[in-house]
């Protein structure tokens, strides 16, 4: 008998450790702040080891399969297989769910604090549950274990969300993530069985190798079911409406892993079952998830633009992001179609690096937003201001961040998105009119939204941190975070920053599943320069962002030390002069919703901001004879919501109704059904000739 | 690699920074006199920015009450990202030396880094004007964000590359041929971004002192010092990099393909060049009024749909 | 290398595109005829510089008639018209500037994919030619359906002239010289029967505005 791989002991050893941890948090004491911590840490450990396992699989190319038969299903070409693999595709996703589930596990230390009456101890076991689930789904062989185990993760994420189930607000946005999350999951149910059965294999590799002779139809099936099943549960418009209500419900750490890292296994479903086993398909399937990608990135980035409430601004941030690594799939599968392997490479690669660039930008700025709201009292950035001079080192991560969701050189997100529009560039050799209008068009896409981003970006910091504080809360902050919650955000400041420099490092990571999926041999970038350059094939651009860096921190340097060089006068403090005006105060300042005003009118046709003026001649703090009190509201309305999700609710809920009237509360009636879905099952069988066993 | 021509390329890239960085205020002289001429004024001599300039590095600077540390580095970091985006575009030398570190997207990227920096500064004092450039700026900014890279599209598919060395040397084998129709749609789109990404009228009035028409100057209201230093010469830094920009693709004979002594012949004509854009430019902001603001929205619209009727013609004129 | 020649003209037909794309997108009425003005001196020198390059003479006629007709006279009279008559200078559409916009992008798209393969029949081997003299031609009839005014709207129609006229000297070096007076004359018929309409109009109903005939509507 030979021993199992390392990677796989080091993953049995992970799987033990997370276990330990869930075990720890939900049978210890609820309230014991102590059982907490040592779940976490048990989590922790579970992080690294699980990590270490898929470097080593990524970087010594050892790839294994591991199939359990339960008893009584003698045949392995049951469906009912359960398997664990992991090739580089499952080994890249691990990686990712454990370098950035370490970084908001060592954040968590420090934000179980605010939970000290509020069972930190469960929090701590079903967070540990959460990454295992996570863990699983990526690490799944077979049909059978995937769908437990993205139910399972569903199932977990819910109890997480409704943590504080004492706010009924928090109870309806659980239920509305549970709902939609179960509606995704039967899609993914079909695209799979659909698969497993025509395709008569258990696994997925198995799959794999049966998929060049399945039907067309049957694999445009799979394809429409899992862009609707893996398309929820990444958030992509119109299927994000869970996203903005779900993620500012949940504690902040949850919503850093459910945006960082759950949101990607939605990601990788598609890549699994649409580009890994299925091949790529008919040129239709990239333009479809090209435009939704683009539609998603427009949508979440305005709609971001317009929030307050800094969780639901990442949270449609997120969608744009989602948007913009489906653009680059899209656009892969197009090139796929057309027979430009090269070139889907390169688009799959910045779709793919995106993802990570996301995971770790998006859960930084959740880690962020939990501090400065934990700091506050309020998510409302309405209500902040002026957090900086308190929280320093938190408001330098959060800009780090908020610089590397805007797609600024040199962080992370630059990077991808320069990948992506060099694929989108490269469209000129495909010599085709419409695929060139179409993806320049998206490049446009893209830079509009990363210029929103920015944006959003600015208003977003500023808002917070900048400027003196506009509420008595915001005015009261007078320390950091704590620095557990700090260390977990730098190190993932660091990662930000690491792999803008030296992108290399990732993308070597990625390159192998990207060959494999693409069939090419050479991977789509060389080496070269200081830190390792980026060379497209055939000329087509250049990047060298640690060049780059180094001559942008040279400058800086050089900059900084004449300015500290002296000078005639001494520089001084002084009120902020304000073109003159008496002393500004906090409500003088631009608030975000002010900054946003002229987006939202701009884009007014897509927002269709119902606003409310009401002046009155008296009330409010002074009131006066030339002063009169005005209250001014304004609300966006959410056309994907209102236009297709209540609609589609409100034929729910009057299905339900009419269904209802079956509910007699007889048990002869009940019965009566039992006997009726017999015969109906037994007519079906008999009509349809189906085998049976 | 010989040391000597090592030696060569760091002073070419020194001479590259100094040039850019020491002619940045003449150009906004040049453009201020053209435009004070057209208006029946004698005007500041042309070599009045300098003197601001140094006037500011002497004086101390006022900090508001509220600002934080971002008012003491943002400003460093955004002149920073000019700085890093100068080797970018070639200006003496065919191809550049320092090509290597990044395309005209990089480019883009590095001015979206300064705007972001002069932007998120604007609000650290805290006043209400400050929020109301910065936020005029940023949206100005990412609107034609689009039209940007899309005319960096159209340039870059006759010669398959974004990058700028490339991109010119093309455009020299074409010759005259470089005058194309394509060339023309993208060149328009791309002088709609240079007035708006530069704050030139009819997008902005860098000569008003009328806090609510502005954009620029209400960001740097509560700026002094040497922080304003940097971020007045790093908006003529801005016009400079951009008004390069569409000489080396448009028209980029003159630079040496050389290591030689060729270099200096190159220094003359890029400053003829550069004056004389900067003469026409002056000549053109005169026939513009101030837009009203959200006008601009239609103007991304017209130059970003532009770009992509350049890319269509060349797939027409074929690549 | 491509001739110097069909260099001139492919950028001058670029300089037709432009100016069409222009005042789809402009808000004021005298820009308009002045972007309408530079457009027929283009049209007019393109047929001069084909008259050099084929040796076709009859064509330096039609493009001095072109150069006179189009870039003279209908300009200054569309002038007069407006201060005559008092068109407000700011123009009434019915789609938005940023629509217009992009609607010129889908007619120079639409005569690309449509007229692109057929570039080899044209006689002259400039290929952006005779697209762009289809896209005009499409510009023009957006001009013509979306604006409000009579007056623009027959801006409209003489730029859909100078892009037929471009389009025949792609394809035959021009319509030769009694074709092309003929549509001249025609065109100057037009142009004085609209002067009358506008006239008319002006006096019935106080206004140029072309919304109001609905009125008459039974």
């Amino acid at each position: 008998m030979n021993l199992p791989p390392g990677p796989l002991l080091l993953l049995g050893a992970a799987a033990s450790a997370y276990l330990i941890g869930v075990l720890a948090g939900l049978l210890g004491k609820a309230d014991s702040q102590g059982t907490a911590q040592v779940s976490l840490a048990f989590a922790l450990l579970g992080t690294v080891l699980g990590g270490t396992s898929a470097l080593f699989e990524l970087l010594g190319g050892s790839v294994f399969n591991w199939t359990y038969v339960p008893s009584g299903f003698t045949s392995p070409d049951s469906v009912m297989v359960i398997g664990i693999a992991m090739d580089p595709l499952s080994a890249f996703f691990v990686l990712l769910i454990s370098m950035v589930g370490f970084a908001i596990t060592l954040s968590s230390f420090g934000y179980l604090d605010k939970y000290v009456h509020e069972r930190p101890a469960t929090l701590a076991g079903f967070y540990a549950l959460f990454l295992f689930t996570l863990l699983t789904v990526v690490l799944a062989g077979t049909v059978f274990l995937f769908l437990i185990a993205w139910e399972a993760m569903t199932i977990v994420s819910y109890f997480l969300v409704v943590h504080e189930h004492a706010s009924p607000k928090v109870r309806r946005s659980g239920l509305f993530y549970l709902v939609i999350s179960h509606a995704a999951g039967a899609a993914v149910l079909t695209s799979l069985l659909l698969l497993a059965v025509y395709s008569g294999s258990p696994t997925f590799a198995g799959i794999a190798q049966a998929a060049s002779h399945l039907n067309p139809w049957v694999k445009s099936l799979v394809f429409v079911a899992a862009t609707l099943g893996f398309g929820t549960k990444a958030g992509l418009v119109p299927l994000h409406v869970w996203l903005p209500e779900a993620h500012p419900a949940a504690p902040s750490n949850v919503s850093a892993l459910m945006s960082g890292v759950m949101i990607k296994v939605g990601i990788y479903g598609i890549l699994r079952v649409v580009f890994q086993v299925m091949g790529g398909g008919p040129l239709w399937w990239g333009v479809l998830l090209l435009v939704m990608g683009a539609t998603s990135a427009l949508v979440g980035v305005l709609n971001a633009i317009a929030q307050h409430d800094i969780k639901r601004l990442l949270a449609f941030h997120s969608v744009e992001n989602i948007g913009i690594i489906f653009m680059a799939l899209g656009a892969s599968l197009i090139f796929l179609s057309l027979g430009f392997p090269l070139l889907a490479a390169l688009a799959l690669l910045a779709g793919m690096l995106h993802t990570v660039n996301h995971a770790l930008f998006k859960s930084l700025l959740f880690l962020g937003a939990g501090a400065v709201s934990g700091a506050a009292g309020t998510r409302d950035m309405e209500h902040m201001g002026g957090l900086a001079r308190a929280m320093p080192q938190t408001a330098l991560f959060f800009i780090v961040g908020a610089m590397a969701i805007s797609g600024l050189p040199p962080l992370n997100g630059f990077v991808s998105e320069w990948l992506l529009f060099q694929a989108f560039f490269a469209s000129f050799s495909t010599g085709s009119l419409a695929t060139e209008v179409l993806l320049t068009a998206a490049g446009g896409v893209l830079a509009l939204s990363t210029g929103l981003a920015g944006y959003c970006f600015v208003k977003a910091s500023g808002a917070i941190f900048l400027a003196r504080p506009r509420s008595s809360e915001a005015e009261r902050v007078s320390s950091d975070a704590p620095a557990t919650l700090r260390s977990g955000m730098a190190v993932l400041s660091i990662l930000c920053i690491l792999l803008g420099v030296v992108p290399l490092l990732a993308i070597e990571l990625i390159g192998r599943s990207v060959s494999e999926i693409t069939n090419t041999a050479s991977p789509t970038v060389s080496l070269g320069g200081v830190l390792g350059s980026l060379e497209l094939p055939s000329l087509s651009g250049n990047l060298d962002l640690g060049v780059i860096a180094l001559v942008l921190a040279a400058a800086i340097l050089v900059l900084w030390v004449v300015r500290r060089t002296r000078t005639a006068e001494k520089d001084r403090v002084s009120p902020a002069w304000d073109c003159g005006l008496d002393r500004p105060t906090s409500r003088m300042e631009y608030t975000p919703s002010g900054y946003a005003q002229p987006i939202l009118r701009i884009f007014a046709s897509y927002y269709a901001p119902t606003t409310l003026t009401e002046t009155s001649p008296r009330g409010g703090s002074r009131p006066g004879p030339l002063m009169k009190v005005s209250r001014f509201q304004s609300e966006i309305s959410y056309p994907w919501v209102e236009g297709f999700f209540d609609p589609l609710k409100q034929h729910v809920m009057d299905l339900a109704r009419r269904t209802s009237r079956l509910q007699s509360g007889r048990i002869h009636a009940y019965l009566a059904y039992f006997v009726l879905t017999l015969l109906v099952l037994l007519a079906a069988l008999w009509f349809f000739g189906g085998g049976g066993p | 690699m010989s040391l000597s021509s090592e030696l060569g390329i760091v002073g070419i890239i020194v001479l590259e920074f100094a040039l850019v960085l020491g002619i940045s205020p003449l150009l906004s002289g040049v453009i201020r006199k053209i435009k004070s001429r057209s208006q029946g004024r004698v005007g500041f001599p042309i070599f009045q920015s300098y003197r601001d300039l140094g006037k500011l590095f002497h004086k101390g600077s006022v900090y508001a009450e509220s600002a934080s540390a971002v008012t003491e580095w943002a400003p460093l970091i955004s002149f920073g990202a000019l700085i890093a985006a100068i080797p970018l575009v070639p200006w003496l030398v065919l191809p550049s030396p320092f090509g290597f570190a990044g395309d005209l997207i990089l480019f883009v990227g590095l001015l979206a880094l300064s705007r972001f920096m002069t932007a998120l500064a604007a609000l650290d004092a805290g006043s209400t004007f400050g929020g109301m450039g910065s936020t005029r700026d940023m949206w100005i900014g990412a609107l034609l964000e689009p039209a940007f890279l899309l005319t960096i599209f159209a340039w870059g598919a006759p010669s398959g590359s974004t990058g700028a060395s490339t991109i010119a040397l093309h455009s020299i084998s074409l010759g005259l041929a470089n005058f194309s129709p394509p060339m023309l749609l993208a060149t328009t789109a791309f002088v709609f971004v240079l007035f708006a990404e530069t704050g030139r009228l009819p997008f902005d009035n860098p000569a008003t002192h009328l806090e609510l028409t502005m954009i620029h100057e209400a960001m740097v209201l509560d700026y002094s010092g040497r922080e304003l230093l940097l971020i007045e010469w790093g908006k003529a830094v801005k016009f400079t990099l951009l008004t390069g920009l569409l000489l080396t693709v448009l028209l980029p004979w003159g630079l040496s393909l050389s290591l030689g002594i060729l270099v200096l012949l190159a220094i003359a004509v890029v400053v003829a060049k550069l004056l004389g854009a900067s003469v026409i430019i002056g000549a053109l902001e005169t026939r513009f009024a101030k837009l009203r603001l959200f006008r601009v929205v239609d103007f991304a619209a017209v130059a970003t749909v532009l770009a992509l009727g350049s890319i269509s013609l060349t797939y027409l004129v074929g690549v | 290398m491509v001739a110097p020649g069909l260099l001139a003209l492919e950028l001058t037909a670029a300089v037709v595109l432009v100016s069409a794309w222009l005042s789809l997108v402009h808000r004021r009425l005298e820009a308009i005829i002045n972007l309408y003005l530079v457009q027929s001196a283009a049209v007019g020198l393109i047929a001069i510089l084909v008259a050099y390059l084929y040796s076709a003479p009859d064509l330096y006629l039609t493009g001095l008639l072109v150069l006179g007709l189009n870039a003279i006279i209908f300009p200054w009279i569309l002038h007069r018209i407006q201060r005559e008559i008092r068109v407000p200078n700011e123009i009434r559409m019915f789609v938005s500037v940023r629509l217009s916009a992009l609607a010129g992008l889908g007619c120079l798209l639409l005569a690309v994919a449509v007229v692109g393969p057929l570039t080899p029949l044209a006689e002259i081997p400039a290929a952006g030619l005779l697209p762009i003299s289809v896209a005009v031609v499409l510009m023009g009839l957006f001009m013509v359906s979306t604006r409000r005014k009579a007056f623009t709207q027959v801006v409209g129609m003489l730029v859909m002239e100078n892009g037929v006229f471009l389009a025949g000297v792609a394809l035959t070096y021009g319509l030769g010289i009694f074709l092309e007076l003929g549509v001249a004359a025609n065109l100057l018929i037009l142009a004085i029967v609209s002067r009358i309409f506008l006239y008319r109009m002006n006096d019935t109903f106080d206004t140029v505005d072309a919304d109001v005939l609905r009125s008459l509507e039974g």
